[in-house]
């Protein structure tokens, strides 16, 4: 099963309060956990843990198993988790052909050039390969964005607001997109949007931070 | 095992300013017998040179630092928001890139009773047909040495204040002051002046502790008879007889230099006491046009003699002959350039120090400040501010000490070693303020694609910080070219790079060849420094944009 | 372990004297503590690699090695030796012609005997001759870093005393036998040199004005006196500068009433009433100077640019010749000629040596053989290249050799042949006990 798992997890603040106390959840490949609660509430901290990218100030228990390897201890680059965060952090120093170059995995330079060639054409961005990102509208950088994630064949996708920096016209396509281009994965989105959720997800809601111990919530799957 | 680099570094560092704090006070306390005898401070007390000497250093260092404030401050009350200021930030970076000598040398070759000023007023206006006797160059009293510390100074403090300012909220504060009836310069002298003085208090101080023990400069510059206190200390260590007198002169001055800092703590608490006092007094002011004019004619007299002085240098490299009063030669020569056979081996001498400077000092900075961001190892910005406030004659004394010890002077990694010590900080500090505004999020993004640290580092750290990287590497070949008393000290003579032919044969060899030689020293940092604003300008990327930032702690060269 | 501890205690405060206002919010005085925390890790690891060097030091030992079978050997021995070894060739480093002309030097000795020469330019040799008591007296007895200088005079004097020169090597050399025998190549300033230096060129101050200026310049010290009083203008460099000192020399040569004390040592001589009409003389002319006694030239170099920049009208030199060549490099107007005063200035021989440690003695001594030969020494007397007058005796020389000599062109600007009259230099240590008294006078 490739599935994505949290067992037990609570994240401390240097100051001593708790973003989160034994927060366990599992999710399933091609299904959508949610996870919404008011700014503050720790969603992005939770998710940057399980990224590996957690800021070291905060100290944090718990395990991660995705397709049952554990990932506690690995670093960032090996946990093979997709992240879409709000910002899409197209490297500026790059067109977007490097940028795509730069999350796929392997092959020869002809293939990689095909792939990447072929992965834009299939988003409707054919031809944009030598583009500075600079020039890029909105919409076509959110669709650089996620290709660069699904070329670096992630096996879970950590989605942090992906949407809400998109016009809202816009918002409905990229949404499509995504949830087109994760139908094997598993998902967790972390959005304040009700409209962001798919219907068939299930949804965790946070709490904002309280003093310790009153905040226990336990995720379930869906 | 990262963070074991960064110890390393630390230690390399901080080796050199032991060893060389050591090394100064051991024979200065008579604890090196067989290499400096004798009771180093009795000798040096009785010595009839040391008490105006030092008299002489406190008059030009004080005297200069204070115009170097005072002028500054005139400057941005007056020119900031004018037209003038533009022309003036873009002044700033050409004329500190040129080292202290080759301003010094061009400054005389201007200034002098036969200097270009004269010849061009000669006979028409004064009606001198031979060059007037009422001044020399250098004089007696000192003022061609503070004219040149203020010339080469001024853009440092001001180059450090403008940088500050953009942090600052200058026009808001402006706007608010004017609308409550306050005069232009009211507002700066009780809105923003509280506000700058602070944050520009340690370019002050290193300002301070450079014009207090300058050598090349005073050498060029200075009055021989009595020369300034270093300049007299230079002439002292080299005689083993005497290197107890002179160490002890050399941690005389250290401690001087301390006072020096604390007066000027003094003297601020008692002007913001008073400011602090009438400022409550609602005085409005009235305008300040005289003033005005007259703070923004001195903006360009200022950095126009210190261009000026870059012509004369180019001129007197191409003429042969060129007498007294004709404003051009009358011929022109490119075999000082051609034939010139110390001028090649010079340039290769100085480039090589420069380079391997550039390379360790920017990989050294990039190694700590990683091992900073990656391994939480503490902020040390104050420890590398320490070689650049201990004069440097105090430190390299006895660095010199340590060195002929243990024999390892006179070699060509000893001489690296020094220009990487005072370049290494100007690199580490106008790379900090990029690295730690680079946003982690880059990191994350590349790391989360599977990128491994490598690969992040150099296929998205370094390039997105590739316009402060070109900028730090601009300054390392700038402070690198302009040593001139770690190469004499360390290098036993045997290494002569341009700033030491400069130095050394000023007043003896031809004044061609000398011009030759400062437009080579000034060319170097010159071309750095395009090729640093070339690249910047090139990415176009708005990342780091926000070169004003690093322009703070930007190059001087001590 | 004394300079251990020393380190230690000079560090700390150092770092703690650096500390800013702690007016920061406590967050940052924890961080900056953090800060001194890792500083004292970071001078600890400085101490301990100090320690280290220190044992490393006290390991290894000081040895003392003797070459002295070199001055046994044949000269093909010696020569062998030198093939590839670089020498260390300390010489004043203030005239780009005389840098030129070691650097073809440098060119041949390479070429025809495989020795690199480095020429180490230095402002005064006195650093030098002190270097190398501090290199005695630490017991650096090989490895030097000067395998050769250039030296004449007190400095001789005080090496000599001290011990400080190898040899006697002058004799051995081959192209000693074609050196002039005169009292001023056998007696250095009134020492004997006894085979410790090898005589490179002559020299005598002389003065240079400009013709179309100053037709007729002063010829005696107390003409110079009337001329700068009349509003003539001039200045010599301040003593120890090697041409004020000459300078001083000179006026006390002539001013003197006791001329035979000068050439014993000055400390059995009454210097008070020998030098007394030098400082009347001096406190009537240095207000009248250029720079009024207060700014003085700093070498007889900047005198030259002086003359040329009109600001004085008398430059002097230590090089006959060398008018002509600035004239023919374009530093000084065609209307310049070089004069003495009447009654003859000062004059001697410059030499050159090798100290006790040098480490390429062989190839010192084959660069100084060759700095005596005719080929290098007829080219060192062309003005166009350096103008030195020569030390070889031109009847020693073949035919061909002699005629390299009186090929040369020395121009009407060189002092002319035939005018040279030399007064003897005092005995050597009158420079530093004239210099001292100079500077307790007019120093401050």
């Amino acid at each position: 099963m490739n599935e994505l798992r949290v067992e037990a997890l609570r994240l401390r603040l240097p100051d001593g309060n708790l973003l989160c106390d034994n927060l366990s959840f599992t999710v399933l490949p091609g299904s959508v956990l949610a996870l919404m609660g008011p700014s503050g509430s720790g969603k992005s901290s939770i998710l940057n843990w399980m990224t590996g990218t957690l800021d070291p100030r905060i100290k944090a228990e718990g395990e991660i198993y995705l397709s049952g390897t554990r990932l506690t201890d690995l670093p960032a680059e090996r946990r093979q988790m997709g992240l879409m965060l709000q910002q899409d952090y197209l490297f500026p120093h790059m067109t977007v052909g490097q940028n795509l170059s730069f999350g796929l995995k392997g092959g020869s330079r002809q293939q990689r050039k095909t792939r990447i060639e072929s992965s834009l054409d299939h988003a409707g961005l054919g031809g944009m390969v030598d583009r500075d990102p600079a020039t890029l509208s909105g919409g076509q950088r959110a669709r650089v964005s996620l290709l660069r994630t699904l070329l670096s064949t992630p096996s879970a996708l950590l989605l942090d607001e992906p949407f809400s920096r998109l016009d809202a016209d816009l918002r409905q396509q990229i949404r499509d997109f995504t949830w087109q281009a994760s139908a094997e994965l598993p998902t967790l989105l972390v959005t304040h949007d009700v409209a962001d959720v798919p219907a068939s997800a299930a949804t965790l809601h946070l709490a904002a931070v309280e003093p310790a111990d009153t905040l226990t919530v336990t995720g379930l799957p869906e | 095992m990262g963070r074991y680099f960064g110890y390393l570094i630390l230690g390399l560092f901080s080796l050199p300013l032991v060893a060389g704090l050591a090394g100064t006070l051991l024979p200065a306390l008579g604890g090196m017998p067989e290499l400096a005898p004798g009771n180093g401070l009795s000798i040096l007390l009785l010595d009839p040179r040391f008490l105006p000497a030092l008299m002489l250093t406190l008059k030009t260092g004080l005297v200069a630092t204070i115009l170097v404030l005072l002028l500054t401050l005139a400057i941005l009350v007056s020119v900031h928001g004018t037209r003038l200021w533009r022309w003036v930030l873009g002044m700033l970076p050409p004329l500190l890139s040129v080292p202290h000598a080759a301003i010094a040398v061009g400054l005389v070759f201007l200034i002098a009773p036969s200097g270009w000023l004269v010849r061009l007023l000669s006979p028409a206006f004064t009606g001198w047909q031979r060059p007037p006797l009422d001044w020399v160059i250098p004089d007696a009293g000192g003022w061609s040495l503070i004219l040149g510390l203020v010339i080469k100074e001024t853009p440092f403090l001001l180059l450090a204040a403008s940088a500050q300012l953009a942090t600052l909220n200058v026009d808001a504060a402006l706007r608010i002051g004017r609308t409550l009836g306050y005069a232009p310069a009211r507002c700066w002298s009780r809105l923003i002046l509280p506000l700058l003085y602070p944050r520009i208090r340690l370019t002050l101080f290193i300002i301070l502790a450079f014009n207090l023990s300058v050598v090349d400069m005073a050498l060029l510059l200075g009055p021989g008879n009595p020369p300034t206190f270093s300049v007299f200390l230079m002439s002292l260590v080299n005689d083993p007889g005497s290197r107890a007198a002179a160490s002890a002169g050399a941690l005389l001055l250290g401690i001087g230099v301390g006072f020096a800092f604390v007066l000027v703590i003094v003297l601020e608490k008692l002007i913001s006491a008073v400011a602090g006092y009438r400022r409550q007094s609602g005085h409005r002011g009235r305008g300040f046009g005289f003033w005005r004019t007259l703070a923004c004619f001195s903006a360009v007299l200022l950095l126009g003699l210190g261009f000026v002085s870059l012509l004369m240098l180019a001129l007197w490299s191409v003429a042969r002959r060129w007498r007294f009063p004709n404003a051009l030669p009358t011929e022109w020569t490119q075999r000082h350039w051609l034939n010139h056979a110390s001028l090649y081996e010079a340039s290769l001498s100085t480039l090589s120090f420069a380079l391997a400077t550039v390379l360790l000092s920017v990989l050294a900075a990039v190694c700590w400040l990683e091992c900073e961001r990656k391994h939480g190892l503490p902020n040390v910005d104050w420890l590398w501010y320490v070689p650049l406030l201990i004069p440097q004659i105090t430190l390299l004394f006895g660095w010199q000490a340590a060195a002929l010890y243990f024999s390892f002077d006179g070699s060509w990694l000893t001489v690296v070693f020094a220009h990487w010590v005072y370049a290494v900080p100007y690199v580490v500090l106008i790379l900090a303020v990029a690295w730690r505004e680079l946003d982690p999020a880059w990191n994350h993004a590349a790391a989360v694609l599977g990128a491994g640290y490598w690969r992040r580092l150099w296929q998205v750290r370094l390039p997105m910080l590739m316009v402060p990287l070109s900028q730090a590497a601009a300054v390392a070949l700038a402070v690198s070219v302009a040593q001139y008393l770690p190469t004499l000290l360390l290098g036993a003579g045997r290494h002569q790079t341009l700033a030491i032919e400069l130095v050394t044969s000023f007043g003896g060899v031809d004044r061609r060849v000398i011009a030759v030689l400062a437009v080579m020293q000034s060319a170097l940092p010159l071309l750095a420094f395009s090729l640093a604003l070339f690249f910047s300008n090139r990415s176009s990327f708005g990342v780091m944009k926000s070169s004003r930032q690093h322009l703070a702690t930007r190059e001087r060269a001590l | 372990m004394k300079l251990q501890l020393h380190a230690a205690t000079t560090s700390t405060n150092v770092w703690h004297s650096d500390k800013p206002d702690c007016d920061a919010p406590v967050e940052k005085c924890c961080k900056r503590s953090k800060a001194h925390a890792s500083a004292f890790a970071a001078s600890l690891s400085a101490f301990a690699t100090l320690c280290l060097l220190l044992a490393v030091s006290a390991v290894l030992p000081r040895q003392a090695q003797a070459n002295d079978q070199l001055l046994e050997q044949d000269w093909k021995a010696v020569v062998d030796e030198a093939q590839g070894q670089t020498v260390y060739f300390n010489a004043w480093g203030g005239s780009d012609r005389i840098n030129q002309y070691l650097q073809w030097v440098a060119k041949h000795v390479e070429s025809d005997f495989g020795v690199t020469l480095e020429h180490v330019k230095i402002g005064d040799i006195a650093e030098v001759v002190g270097q190398l008591e501090a290199a005695k007296s630490v017991g650096r007895t090989s490895d030097g870093n000067v395998d050769l200088m250039w030296i004449n005079g007190e400095n001789f004097a005080r090496m000599k005393q001290q011990k400080l020169i190898w040899g006697p090597f002058a004799e051995v050399l081959p192209n000693a036998a074609l050196i002039v025998d005169s009292p001023s190549v056998k007696f250095d300033f009134s020492v004997a040199v006894e085979g410790l230096e090898l005589p490179w060129g002559g020299a005598q101050l002389v003065f240079i004005h400009d013709m179309a200026v100053t037709p007729e310049p002063p010829r005696s010290a107390m003409a110079l006196l009337k001329f700068v009083q009349d509003g003539g203008r001039f200045a010599y460099p301040a003593p120890p500068a090697f041409h004020g000192t000459t300078m001083i020399k000179q006026f006390l040569s002539e001013l003197t009433p006791d001329p035979a004390a000068l050439a014993v040592a000055v400390e059995k001589a009454d210097f008070d009433s020998v030098t007394a009409p030098l400082w009347d003389y001096l406190d009537q002319l240095h207000p009248a100077l250029w720079g009024k006694g207060k700014t003085w030239p700093a070498s007889g170099e900047q005198t030259r640019q002086l003359l040329d920049d009109a600001e004085i009208d008398i430059a002097l030199s230590f090089n006959p010749n060398e008018a002509s060549a600035a004239v023919k490099g374009g530093q000084l107007p065609e209307s310049v000629r070089t004069y003495i005063f009447d009654k003859g200035t000062i004059g001697n021989t410059h030499f050159v040596s090798i100290p006790f440690n040098a480490k390429a003695k062989a190839g010192a001594m084959v660069v100084a053989n060759f700095l005596a030969s005719p080929k290098a020494q007829a080219r060192k007397a062309d003005p166009e290249f350096w103008g030195d007058p020569t030390v070889l005796a031109l009847d020693r020389l073949s035919d061909a050799q002699q005629a390299d000599f009186q090929s040369v062109d020395l121009g009407p600007w060189a002092l002319p042949l035939g005018t040279a009259n030399t007064l003897p230099e005092p005995h050597a240590s009158w420079a530093t006990a004239l210099e001292q008294a100079w500077l307790e006078r007019y120093g401050n």
